[in-house]
């Protein structure tokens, strides 16, 4: 096959994984989006459901990246042997033709993974302020049951510090 | 215990249940009615009294349900203090991203490189009377888009503390408000029939006044509530302090004052937002910004001292030696009045010798201030507020988050079982904790397309 043309095919197949990973990105954000509001919402179904889903996606992602980076390495290794720097960027500077699709494709791409990114870090700092509050009011339940910790009521008599949803017959 | 007695505890706990769900929909319903009054279903201890046996349970669901209101509430009015402290630097850091102006024919990096093209312009013909000209003037300008932005940020500065003095009053004005519910609340506890709406009013007056400021805050048993700010008790019974307010403009300090005398720390809040960016960040921004004119009369001044102009072979400086602030940068009287004196040559009488203007235009590349030259030293700085902003505006979302959770959290009502309550409570932990090993591990990934691209 002609060589101008096995490269113009592989940086053909490249733009298709681009537009692939963008989708794919674009879900993903969708996703932990998602993941945000079953979180405010406490809405612990949904968000084990959305948990499944985001590992399935980052799997799918990750097989994707790897598709990606192998065509970068063959495009760079079939027009530009001896090159170290395997970017879409530097790719784009060395390209005789025209690549104005590609551009656009990485400048989407670039920027759905920088909105993913600040999605997920937002996602992670709700999760761990809601794991921190909710391991400060299990502690605080816990210790409402402890015998040191006394309680009384407002005419002095010390309470009752048991914490148990069961009946019990004292008198027994 | 008999049969009867624990189909009884389930009979009524189903029927709590269905109570609980009716209060529910009556709170969705009205909750935007103005002054509507959020309810609780009680469910409090049952007791039965059987041949001088008592059958009861211990700690009611009722009591871990006001823990959580307890905590969720103390939680709530934390976030408002941060997302106040927040809200209020991003707006101030918005109003000086403005200041600076980078970038478009109006910002100080484009007047400073105009300045110095000018320069390179008369390197190529010094003794062209009209580039002389040009270089007057576009040294005017540079110096007047230094003053503009040093006045543009000095305006800023004095609108916060104008709006720090206002917040002081706001603060004063909240703490009245909730001395006058402290006493209202008291009374109807007086008389066994708790004021709800005023307590509910009373929690809104909270979450206002920790916007302002970082308030601490506490409960006591007949519903009043004492505050603390700055770990000072603002706020007993129905005694309010009053908190003054005491500017010093020239060494940029605001200081907040007890009627005792003593000071006390904002911390927080959008008051304690306006304070750090009066003392800290405004000025920090007009040093930095007074470095760079110091720098530019004294690294321009020391070349072309060492110059000639056209005329004769007295050698004099480009800008006024005593004036190295942004706010008091200009030209040499001689050399605004007479262009011929500006010193393109390095030997006196040499109209065609073009040595400092060459030298004076490298200055434009060369790193001469904080390792950097000076046209990166501004845009470094222009750059400061928008990044600072991106920041905050991060950390309002989080923050904003994190609020709306708590506020869903104090909606949802509680069921009728203890263990049922502390078991969700688990598994919604062990979900945050497999959704955050998920979202980790998948850090990674984000770096390595990122660097591929």
């Amino acid at each position: 096959m002609d060589e101008s043309l096995r490269s113009r095919n592989k940086i053909n197949q490249l733009s298709m994984n681009m537009e692939h990973l963008i989708e794919e990105y674009e879900e993903a954000h969708q996703l932990l989006s998602d993941q945000i509001e079953a979180v405010i919402y406490n809405d612990l179904t949904r968000l084990n459901k959305l948990i499944e889903q985001q590992l399935t996606k980052y799997d799918n992602l990750e097989g994707l990246e790897n598709d990606f980076k192998q065509k970068i390495e063959s495009i760079f290794d079939d027009l530009f042997p001896g090159e170290t720097t395997h970017t879409i960027t530097h790719m784009l500077k060395k390209l005789d033709q025209p690549a104005d699709k590609l551009e656009i494709l990485r400048e989407r791409l670039h920027k759905q993974v920088m909105m993913t990114q600040k999605m997920r870090r937002q996602l992670v700092d709700l999760l761990e302020f809601a794991r921190e509050h909710n391991k400060e009011t299990l502690l605080s339940i816990y210790n409402l049951g402890q015998k040191d910790s006394e309680r009384y009521t407002n005419t002095g008599k010390r309470k009752s510090a048991e914490l148990t949803s069961v009946s019990i017959n004292k008198k027994a | 215990m008999s049969m009867s007695n624990i189909f009884e505890i389930a009979r009524s706990g189903l029927l709590a249940a269905q109570k609980a769900t009716a209060v529910t929909s009556q709170n969705i319903s009205n909750a935007n009615t103005p002054g509507f009054t959020r309810q609780r279903p009680k469910l409090s201890t049952n007791v039965l009294r059987s041949g001088g046996e008592v059958l009861g349970q211990g700690v009611s669901i009722d009591l871990v349900q006001r823990l959580r209101d307890n905590l969720a509430d103390k939680q709530i009015v934390k976030k408002e203090t941060e997302l106040g402290d927040l809200n209020e630097k991003a707006r101030v850091f918005d109003q000086l991203e403005t200041a600076f102006i980078s970038g478009s024919e109006f910002g100080l990096d484009v007047a400073v490189s105009d300045f110095f093209n000018a320069f390179s312009d008369l390197s190529n013909n010094p003794q062209d009377a009209n580039l002389r000209n040009i270089l007057v003037s576009k040294s005017q300008s540079m110096i007047d888009t230094f003053r503009n932005v040093d006045q543009q940020i000095e305006t800023i500065g004095q609108q916060t503390l104008t709006k720090a003095t206002n917040t002081v009053g706001k603060v004063n004005s909240i703490l009245k408000e909730l001395a006058s519910l402290n006493k209202n609340i008291a009374a109807a506890e007086g008389t066994k029939q708790p004021n709800q709406h005023s307590k509910d009013l009373q929690m809104e007056k909270l979450k206002e006044l920790s916007e302002l400021i970082d308030t601490d805050f506490t409960t006591t048993t007949d519903g009043t509530v004492e505050v603390r700010l700055g770990n000072m008790v603002v706020l007993a019974g129905q005694e309010a302090s009053e908190i003054k307010s005491e500017a010093d403009a020239a060494n940029s300090i605001i200081r907040l004052r007890l009627d005792n005398g003593k000071l006390l720390q904002a911390g927080g809040g959008s008051l304690g937002a306006d304070i750090e960016m009066f003392e800290q960040e405004i000025p920090g921004l007009l040093n930095s910004l007074d470095e760079v004119a110091k720098g530019l009369v004294e690294e321009v001044n020391t070349v072309h001292t060492s110059g000639f102009g056209l005329n004769d072979a007295v050698q004099r400086s480009f800008f006024n030696p005593a004036q190295t602030t942004a706010d008091s940068i200009e030209l040499n009287e001689q050399i605004a009045n007479q262009p011929a004196h500006i010193a393109a040559s390095s030997a006196a009488g040499e109209s065609g010798n073009n040595a400092i203007a060459i030298a004076i235009t490298q200055l434009r590349d060369e790193n001469v201030l904080n390792g950097q030259s000076f046209i990166n030293n501004i845009i470094q700085l222009s750059a400061k507020p928008g990044t600072e902003l991106t920041g905050l505006q991060r950390s309002v979302e989080t923050k904003e988050s994190a609020k709306q959770l708590l506020v869903k959290q104090q909606e949802n009502v509680a069921g009728v079982n203890i263990d049922e309550e502390l078991t969700n409570m688990i598994k919604f932990q062990n979900s945050y904790q497999a959704s955050a090993r998920v979202l980790n591990n998948a850090q990674q990934m984000y770096d390595t397309l990122l660097g591929i691209l």
